[in-house]
């Protein structure tokens, strides 16, 4: 195995890691708006990343190389912009978000989450 | 004007025929032949709508993107994305799920459609904040927890996308204000 392979799996673990991320955030997370703080940054991060694996796999230059580049910009402009559009329909339709606070501890907030 | 309308068809045409070069992968005369014709029609077809993307909108529209600035901008931006992912993770995965969700309501002056639209993308992709609403100059921000809004609030995160176009930007954004309810909106 060449350092070029193993710089590649490397990436695509992480890349792998970060889009299951994603999703246990889609199910942890409270309300659209958080949800869509999951899927916009970890999945973003973890497609790049994979993404960058599989040019590092293919050998740096060579032509699928070069078509996976592609893949890799459309991938980083049009994953916020999709996230943007379900945030920005989702606002419009009316959805409110949640405005809970987790971040000071309190008993009470305890409470409402072992439920 | 002019000069600039044909230098951005040119490009234009460049771009489509770099791309066909890439996705077909054969470079006989009768492949390249056909994707030089594509790109041609392309371009033409287009050329209605870059003509009035050139004329209608006056100059402002049509700021050159300083591409020195670019090539700094873009790292930064990369750093920023593996900044966010790790927060958010780290947010995922903690037990609590220590979240504070607030919304932003702040007015820019950035000078065009283009501009907007990187300063939207950037929101998005840096740690803890999404893009939620665009309304001419009014942006609607969610960020995630009470840390995150920080660098939009204090402007040097706008004032990176400013950076693109002029050299020294005065305030970017103001008229900020943080919602913890949606009424008013």
């Amino acid at each position: 195995m060449s350092i070029l392979q193993i710089l590649a799996i490397f990436l695509i673990f992480a890349g792998a890691f970060f889009i299951s991320v994603g999703s246990i955030g889609l199910i942890r997370l409270p309300d659209f708006y958080s949800r869509c703080h999951a899927t916009g940054k970890a999945d973003t991060l973890g497609l790049l990343l994979v993404i960058s694996g599989f040019i590092f796999y293919e050998g740096i230059i060579s032509l699928h190389s070069a078509k996976l580049l592609i893949i890799l910009i459309f991938v980083g402009l049009t994953s916020p912009t999709a996230t943007h559009a379900l945030a920005r329909a989702a606002f419009s339709f009316g959805i409110k978000p949640r405005f809970v606070d987790r971040e000071t501890k309190s008993k009470k907030e305890k409470k409402g989450r072992t439920k | 004007m002019k000069k600039a309308f044909i230098k951005g068809t040119i490009l234009q045409f460049l771009v489509l025929l770099g791309l066909w070069l890439i996705l077909s992968g054969k470079y006989d005369y009768f492949h390249v032949s056909i994707g030089f014709i594509s790109a041609l029609l392309v371009t033409l077809v287009h050329l209605r709508l870059n003509h009035h993307l050139y004329y209608r909108h006056g100059i402002a529209q049509v700021k050159p993107l300083r591409l020195t600035r670019l090539i700094l901008y873009v790292p930064w931006l990369l750093w920023q994305i593996v900044l966010a992912s790790l927060h958010v993770a780290y947010v995922i995965l903690h037990p609590r799920v220590p979240i504070k969700p607030s919304l932003i309501r702040f007015r820019t002056k950035l000078p065009n459609v283009t501009a907007k639209v990187i300063l939207g993308n950037s929101i998005t992709l840096t740690p803890g904040t999404l893009t939620v609403k665009i309304d001419d100059d009014v942006f609607i921000v969610h960020s995630l927890t009470e840390a995150s809004f920080t660098s939009i609030v204090d402007g040097s995160m706008p004032r990176q996308v400013a950076k693109l176009y002029q050299r020294r930007p005065s305030t970017v954004i103001d008229d900020i204000k943080i919602l913890r309810t949606t009424k008013g909106l």
